[in-house]
């Protein structure tokens, strides 16, 4: 049985109410969902909060979802509206989101042995910060655009899919997003 | 509209480049123009480990991530889980008093939302067909015999006069596209009448492989990619 066949299975178990399949579920796609989320809220908390909605949210449709598009992409779009809706939240607003997002990326992501790359730009903490800082630059629509690209690695088609955009609104998109990061990257002193 | 603003300030074919869209030959110009420390090699090398720098870093999960999605979902009540689904909600009945007690309600509902519309179609002398309107304009027709079990047959019917393969595809089948292959009944009525459990659905026609919601579904529910799926309760 190939991953989509174990996969397929485990979506008609839950389908049909086992938890535990989900929970399987759940565990096989929990790192992919957060770490979306995470890098679009840039919140520790919150990306667990949300990414728990996220789940929960694609169980409780999951009836909905008729397995014309891969799994994977539904549940990204399911998290991306999660990401958008918190926005203008209360929730939102009381955590003090878009004030404190340096701080708290800086102390709680991307521990630094995982960040050294065999690269001698990469070796650098002020490399990472940098590109962190550019990346928070993006607005959100075109944050989720950059990100499902580069972090996540999908193709135009997905990405169009996950953000309910045409292929050639969302390559633009992304487009865009990488000539904001390199602005971004410019305006901090980075020659680029 | 922002999202059409061409980007500034990038060689255009730094992005063809990027995306592997660019031909052998296109992009061996485009390599040979690229010059240590000019703007371009900055650019394309900096987008490069970016990428790079993302996809290696990635955040760490929590490690209670995935047991807090399943307390919540062990937490939530019935009406919190998915309706839709007759197994989760067996899931949920048994050991507790609470559970127990939505049962009869929720059958009350059944009943009233599957009365009115199986007597409103129901023939004058009892037999269990169709209404001739409801079957031209293709609404879902219920069955008024039931056959005493959990399941309930339904008659769905559907207009597409030049579909060469029409299919029912819905929660109760686990969405497989041709498992429930419908004959066409007329010159533009295709119709299939299956058994499925109580309940509330979600279902589609598939019509020369594409997925088509039902004009006259009693209701319609958001599938998560920007169409809707049909809705009935049975």
């Amino acid at each position: 049985m190939n991953d989509r066949d174990r996969e397929a299975e485990l979506l008609r178990r839950a389908r049909e109410g086992d938890t535990r399949a989900f929970g399987r579920l759940v565990e096989i796609y929990q790192d992919m969902v957060y770490g979306l989320v995470f890098r679009m809220v840039r919140n520790p908390s919150l990306a667990e909060e949300l990414t728990q909605d996220a789940f929960v949210k694609a169980y409780r449709r999951l009836d909905s979802f008729r397995g014309d598009a891969r799994f994977t992409t539904w549940l990204y779009r399911i998290a991306v509206n999660v990401c958008h809706d918190q926005r203008g939240s209360a929730a939102a607003r009381n955590r003090g989101l878009e004030t404190s997002l340096d701080a708290s990326e800086a102390g709680s992501m991307d521990p630094p042995a995982a960040e050294a790359l065999p690269d001698e730009d990469l070796e650098s903490r002020e490399m990472a910060a940098l590109f962190r800082a550019g990346v928070n630059a993006l607005e959100p629509k075109y944050r989720a655009a950059f990100l499902l690209r580069h972090q996540e690695g999908l193709s135009y088609t997905e990405i169009a899919s996950i953000l309910e955009i045409s292929e050639n609104n969302a390559k633009v998109r992304v487009h865009r997003a990488r000539e904001m990061v390199l602005e971004a990257l410019r305006s901090r002193g980075f020659d680029v | 509209m922002n999202d059409e603003r061409k980007p500034r300030g990038l060689d255009p074919r730094l992005h063809d480049f990027f995306d592997g869209e660019l031909s052998p030959s296109d992009a061996a110009a485009f390599e040979g123009d690229l010059r240590p420390g000019n703007d371009t090699a900055n650019q394309l090398r900096t987008l490069k480990h970016l990428g790079a720098w993302l996809r290696t870093t990635r955040p760490r999960t929590p490690s209670s991530l995935a047991r807090s999605v399943m307390s919540r979902l062990e937490a939530e009540s019935p009406a919190g889980a998915r309706r839709s689904s007759p197994a989760l909600r067996r899931r949920w009945e048994p050991g507790s008093i609470l559970r127990w007690a939505w049962v009869p309600a929720m059958a009350a509902l059944l009943v009233l939302a599957v009365i009115p519309m199986t007597r409103a179609l129901r023939p004058s002398d009892g037999t269990p067909k169709p209404s001739g309107d409801a079957a031209r304009s293709g609404i879902p027709v219920a069955a008024a015999d039931r056959n005493g079990s959990d399941t309930v047959p339904y008659r769905f019917t559907v207009k597409a006069a030049a579909a060469g393969r029409v299919c029912l595809a819905g929660d109760f089948n686990d969405w497989k596209v041709c498992e429930a292959p419908m004959r066409r009944v007329g010159e533009d009525t295709w119709s299939i009448t299956i058994n499925i459990p109580r309940g509330r659905h979600e279902y589609m026609f598939v019509i020369d492989n594409k997925w088509v919601s039902d004009p006259h579904a009693m209701g319609y529910a958001d599938d998560g990619f920007g169409s809707r799926n049909s809705v009935l309760v049975v």
